[in-house]
C-alpha cells in the first residue's frame, strides 16, 4: 500500500517487542509496516480460530470487542479468514489496536477481500508483523510458523471457534509454551466449528486446564487486566454495538425509537433464533393472508434501522 | 433472351430486395452458372431447378444458363432464390410474361413441389411497412400460414411449378389466387397497442407444455418468491433467485409461462418475425401469441445465446424477445456468454456484425435467472453441511459481474420449504388445484396483464421504433409524473442508501421497482412500503456476499 513502506528489525533492536525476544524459539528479526506500539503490545491477547467461521464467532465479537477495545486491550491474529479477519475487522470498527502476523511475505495479498483488510488496517494505526521478505508465497509450514509469534506476541490467547482438527491448537500450545494462558469460547455441541473449542474445555490441552470463557469480564479476570472504562449497558433489549449506524439512530436510547410492538416481538424472536428465514418467520408470526407484505415491510425496516441484519438470506439479530 | 425477376434474401432476420436475370443465350457451350456472391446454398440451387423443372414437365434448355443476382456484390445465401431462378427460366424458355410487381420467394424440392421456406412472415411484413401494397408475393402454400395475419398483403399461394406454369399461361385467373384478408390497415395494427386476443395461437411449449409447466399455485410456500416474481412479470424486472439445490428455483421459473398474458398484437408481430426469419415456424403456425419462454442450457455457446456465429443465426436473447429467458445456474454460464449479455439487458437490441453481414436484432426480454448460494449449493442449508470455503464463494460470485447484476433488479433468496410441505406436496403430486389456489393463479395472471398494460400505456410514445419494430425505450421521456417522491421517502430512500451503501444507479432501479410495486397494489403514488419492498430486493445480493 502507498505510503506505508516495510521495516525490517532484527531482534536485538530496542523496537523488537520484548515478549517475543524472551522466547525460545523467537525469529530473529521481523518484517513490519505501520505503526509499532510497544506500549499498547504489553496489554494484548490473541483471538483465534477456524478459518471457516460460523455467525456465532461474529456474534461473540461484536458482544466482547467494546470492552476490549476501551480497555485498551490490543487484538493479536494471524490474518486470515473466518476468525481471524473478524477479530481484525471487528477490533478496528471499535477504533481498537490491532496487529496482524501474516503467514506470507509482508508485501504479498492474496485476494482483494483480504487486500481490503490490510489496508484498513495500516489506515487506522494498526500493525502488520511477518517474518517473511516481500512477496514470499504463503505455504503449509508458513502457517504453522506464524503461530508462534502470535502466541509470542500476546499474553495469552482466546480460541473462538475450533473444529476437532485446528491450527489454533497449535497457537495455544504455543502459548502455554511461553507461559501464557489459553481461553476458549464455549459453543453449541452441535455445531462442527465449536467442536475443537468444546473439546478443549473439557479436557484441558497437554494438561493444562483451558478457560471457558462466558462473558467478557472472564477475559479480563484471566488475564488480570485492569478493567477500566466499562461501556454503560442498556437493559433493554435493543442495545446498539454497532457504530456505523444509518443515521436515523445515534447513540439515543431506545426510548427515542419508533419500535411498534409487532416489531418488537419480530425482534424479540429474531434474537432467539438466529438465522430465521423469511418464511420461519412467516410461519411464526402471521397467518392470514397476504401478510408477506407487511412482514417485508417490517425486516426491511428494521434493518435500515440497523436492529437486525440479512445473511444469506436469513435474519439475524444486530 | 434475358428476364428479370423481383425477389428478397433474408440479412439475418431482415428482408433484402433482390434482383434475379435470367439470360439464355444461344451461342456458347451449354452450361449453367449463377453468379453475383451466390453462396454455397445458392450454387446448390442449380440442380434444385433443373431437376424442379424437368419433373414438372418442363424443358431444361440446352444452352448457356447464365444467372446474375443484384446487387452483385452482396453475399447471398439461403434457398429460398431457388423459385425466382426457375420462374426466371420458365418465362424465357416459353416466352411468358411475369406479372407486374410479382415477387417470387421459395425453396424449390426436386420433384417440382415448393417447400416451407422460413422468412415469408418478414418478407409479407417488408411489403407493408414500405407500403407495397400492390405487390404480389409468390411463396409456397406451405407457408402461407404466416401470411395470413398480415392483412392487405397480396400473395399468391403456389405449391408447385406446375401451377405457376399454368397461371403464367393463362389457365387459372390471377384474382382467384390471391389472399387478402379482411381487418384494419397496417397502420392502425401498429399502433394497436392493446392486448389482442384474435387470430390463431401459436404455442411454442405445448408439446411439451405438459411436462414442463406447472401451476404456482402447487407449490407450497415461498410467498416471499412469489411476490418477487410477481412484482418482476408485472414490470418486467430482472429476477435471480439464490437458493440450495432443490429448493425449488426451477420450479417457480416453470410456473412462469402460464402467469404471461398474451402478446400484443405489435408484440406479436414481432417476435413471429423473428421465428419466421430463424425457420421456427414450420408452416403449422401462423403469429406466436403466446410470450416465449427460453432455457438454453449453461454449456451453450455465445453465438448460441447472443447470435451470430459465421453463418448467421438468431440467438436464444432474440428468441426470447417480448418473453422470458431463463438461465438456470447463472454463474455455471461461461464468462463471455454472461458479459456478452450486458449491452443487449440494456438497450434490448443486438447489432451483430460480422464480415458477411450486419443485422439488427431486437432482444427485449425479462432475464429469469438462478443461482446456488456457493459451488456445493448448500451454504446457509441446515440440513446439508456446506464444504465451501470463503474463497470459493467468492469466486462463484464474481462470475456475476457487477454490470450484469447492477442490471438484474430483483435477488431473493429461497430456501427449502419445511418437510410437512414437502409431504404434503409429495402425496399428491398433480393434485387437482383447489378452487381456491386457481383463484389465487387467475388473479396473478390478472395483475400482472393489468399492470404490463398499465405500464405499456404510460411508455407510450417513449419507444423507439425502425421499420415498426420497437427497438427501445426513451427513458427520459418518462419520468416525472409517476416517479415524484415525497420528503418522507427520499429521506428514507438517503438512509437506506448510506446504511447499504446504495449506488446512484441502485436508487434508480429502487425507485423503478417501487413504481411497478406502486402499479401491483394499484396506488398511483410511491409510498414508503413500496420502497421498503423493493430495497429488500436489492439488499439481498449483499447478504451474500460476508464483508465487502
Amino acid at each position: 500500500m502507498q505510503g506505508f513502506n516495510s521495516d525490517y528489525i532484527c531482534i536485538k533492536d530496542p523496537r523488537f517487542p520484548p515478549s517475543l525476544a524472551l522466547t525460545p524459539d523467537c525469529p530473529v528479526g521481523v518484517y513490519f509496516k505501520g505503526n509499532l506500539d510497544l506500549g499498547k503490545l504489553q496489554k494484548s491477547l490473541a483471538i483465534v480460530g477456524t478459518r471457516r467461521c460460523s455467525r456465532y464467532c461474529t456474534e461473540v465479537l461484536k458482544l466482547f470487542m467494546p470492552e476490549l477495545t476501551l480497555n485498551k486491550v490490543t487484538i493479536v491474529s494471524g490474518f486470515m479468514y473466518g476468525v481471524d479477519y473478524e477479530a481484525h475487522s471487528i477490533c478496528l470498527d471499535f477504533d481498537g489496536y490491532t496487529v496482524a502476523v501474516l503467514p506470507f511475505g509482508i508485501d504479498f495479498c492474496p485476494t482483494s477481500y483480504m487486500t481490503s483488510l490490510y489496508n484498513r488496517i495500516l489506515t487506522h494505526g494498526g500493525l502488520i508483523i511477518s517474518e517473511y521478505p516481500e512477496k514470499h508465497p504463503p505455504e503449509k509450514w508458513t502457517f504453522i510458523a506464524r503461530n508462534r509469534i502470535v502466541a509470542g506476541l500476546s499474553a495469552g490467547v482466546v480460541i473462538v471457534e475450533a473444529a476437532l482438527k485446528s491450527g489454533s491448537i497449535i497457537t495455544a500450545r504455543k502459548t502455554l509454551e511461553y507461559g501464557g494462558k489459553v481461553c476458549a469460547i464455549p459453543g453449541s455441541i452441535t455445531a462442527d466449528t465449536s467442536k475443537g473449542t468444546n473439546e478443549l474445555i473439557k479436557m484441558g490441552l497437554d494438561g493444562n486446564a483451558v478457560i471457558p470463557v462466558n462473558q467478557v469480564s472472564d477475559i479480563f479476570d484471566t488475564f488480570s487486566f485492569k478493567w477500566g472504562l466499562k461501556e454503560e449497558r442498556l437493559s433493554d433489549e435493543i442495545v446498539f454495538r454497532h457504530k456505523n449506524l444509518s443515521g436515523l439512530i445515534t447513540n439515543k436510547g431506545p426510548n427515542d425509537l419508533h419500535v411498534s410492538q409487532v416489531e418488537r416481538n419480530l425482534l424479540q424472536s429474531i434474537k432467539l433464533n438466529s438465522g430465521l428465514t423469511f418464511e420461519e418467520i412467516l410461519e411464526q408470526h402471521f397467518n392470514d393472508n397476504n401478510s408477506e407484505l407487511s412482514l417485508i415491510y417490517y425486516l426491511t425496516k428494521l434493518q435500515i434501522q440497523g436492529f437486525i441484519e440479512e445473511g444469506g438470506g436469513r435474519y439475524y439479530a444486530c | 433472351m434475358l428476364v428479370r425477376v423481383n425477389s428478397i434474401i433474408l440479412n439475418g432476420i431482415d428482408p433484402v430486395r433482390v434482383i434475379v436475370e435470367v439470360n439464355i443465350t444461344g451461342r456458347g457451350f451449354p452450361s449453367f452458372d449463377i453468379v453475383g456472391m451466390a453462396g454455397k446454398s445458392v450454387q446448390e440451387s442449380k440442380e434444385r431447378v433443373r431437376s424442379a423443372l424437368i419433373a414438372s414437365g418442363y424443358d431444361f434448355p440446352q444452352k448457356k444458363v447464365l444467372v446474375n443476382l443484384m446487387p452483385a456484390d452482396l453475399p447471398k445465401d439461403g434457398t429460398c432464390l431457388d423459385f425466382p431462378i426457375a420462374a426466371g427460366i420458365l418465362a424465357c424458355v416459353y416466352g411468358y410474361k411475369l406479372p407486374k410487381n410479382a415477387l417470387f420467394y421459395g425453396e424449390l424440392a426436386l420433384g417440382g413441389e415448393l417447400n416451407y421456406t422460413k422468412g415469408c412472415f418478414n418478407l409479407g411484413l417488408m411489403l407493408l411497412t414500405q407500403g407495397e401494397v400492390t405487390t404480389v408475393a409468390f411463396i409456397p402454400t406451405k407457408s402461407v400460414k404466416e401470411m395470413e395475419h398480415l392483412d392487405g398483403v397480396l400473395f399468391f399461394p403456389t405449391s408447385n411449378l406446375k401451377e405457376l406454369g399454368d397461371f403464367l399461361e393463362g389457365k387459372t385467373t390471377f384474382s382467384s389466387r390471391v389472399g387478402k384478408l379482411k381487418g384494419s390497415s397496417l397502420t392502425n395494427t401498429l399502433q394497436d397497442k392493446k392486448i389482442c386476443g384474435q387470430g390463431k395461437v401459436m404455442n411454442l411449449t405445448k408439446e411439451i407444455k405438459s411436462d414442463f409447466e406447472i401451476d404456482i399455485a402447487s407449490i407450497k410456500g415461498q410467498k416471499r418468491a412469489k411476490r418477487a416474481l410477481l412484482i418482476s412479470l408485472s414490470g418486467k424486472h430482472n429476477i435471480l433467485f439464490i437458493g440450495s439445490p432443490g429448493c425449488g428455483k426451477t420450479m417457480l421459473a416453470r410456473s412462469i409461462p402460464p402467469l404471461l398474458p398474451k402478446l400484443s398484437y405489435t408484440d406479436s408481430l414481432e417476435v413471429t418475425r423473428i421465428y419466421s426469419g430463424s425457420g421456427f415456424m414450420d408452416g403449422k403456425y401462423g403469429l406466436v401469441e403466446i410470450p416465449p419462454f427460453r432455457s438454453p442450457h449453461h454449456t451453450s455457446s455465445v453465438a448460441g445465446i447472443i447470435g451470430g456465429g459465421n453463418r448467421f443465426k438468431v440467438g436464444e436473447i432474440s428468441l426470447a424477445h417480448k418473453g422470458i429467458l431463463f438461465l438456470d445456474e447463472l454463474p455455471e454460464f461461461s464468462l463471455q456468454v454472461l458479459d456478452a449479455l450486458r449491452q443487449p439487458l440494456e438497450t434490448k437490441t443486438i447489432s451483430l456484425i460480422k464480415s458477411g453481414y450486419s443485422v439488427l436484432v431486437p432482444t427485449d426480454f425479462v432475464l429469469v435467472a438462478t443461482a446456488n448460494p456457493c459451488p456445493c449449493g448448500y451454504f446457509g442449508d441446515r440440513s446439508h453441511k456446506c464444504i465451501c470455503g470463503l474463497p470459493q464463494r467468492q469466486r462463484y460470485f464474481s462470475r456475476i459481474s457487477g454490470p450484469l447484476l447492477d442490471r438484474i433488479d430483483i435477488v431473493v433468496p429461497i430456501f427449502s420449504s419445511n418437510e410437512a410441505d414437502f409431504v404434503n406436496n409429495f402425496s399428491s403430486p398433480i393434485a387437482p388445484t383447489s378452487n381456491q389456489e386457481l383463484d389465487t393463479t387467475l388473479k396473478l395472471q390478472e395483475v400482472i396483464a393489468k399492470v404490463q398494460s398499465l405500464q405499456r400505456d404510460r411508455m407510450l410514445g417513449a419507444e423507439k421504433h425502425i421499420l415498426g419494430i420497437t427497438v427501445g425505450i426513451d427513458n427520459n421521456k418518462n419520468k416525472s409524473k409517476y416517479y415524484t417522491l415525497n420528503k418522507n421517502i427520499i429521506k428514507l430512500l438517503e438512509q437506506a442508501s448510506t446504511k447499504f451503501n446504495l449506488s446512484i444507479r441502485s436508487q434508480t432501479k429502487v425507485i423503478k421497482l417501487a413504481r411497478t410495486i406502486a402499479d401491483v397494489e394499484e396506488k398511483v403514488e410511491i409510498e414508503v412500503s413500496h420502497i421498503l419492498e423493493a430495497i429488500s430486493y436489492q439488499t439481498s445480493y449483499l447478504s451474500f456476499f460476508p464483508n465487502s
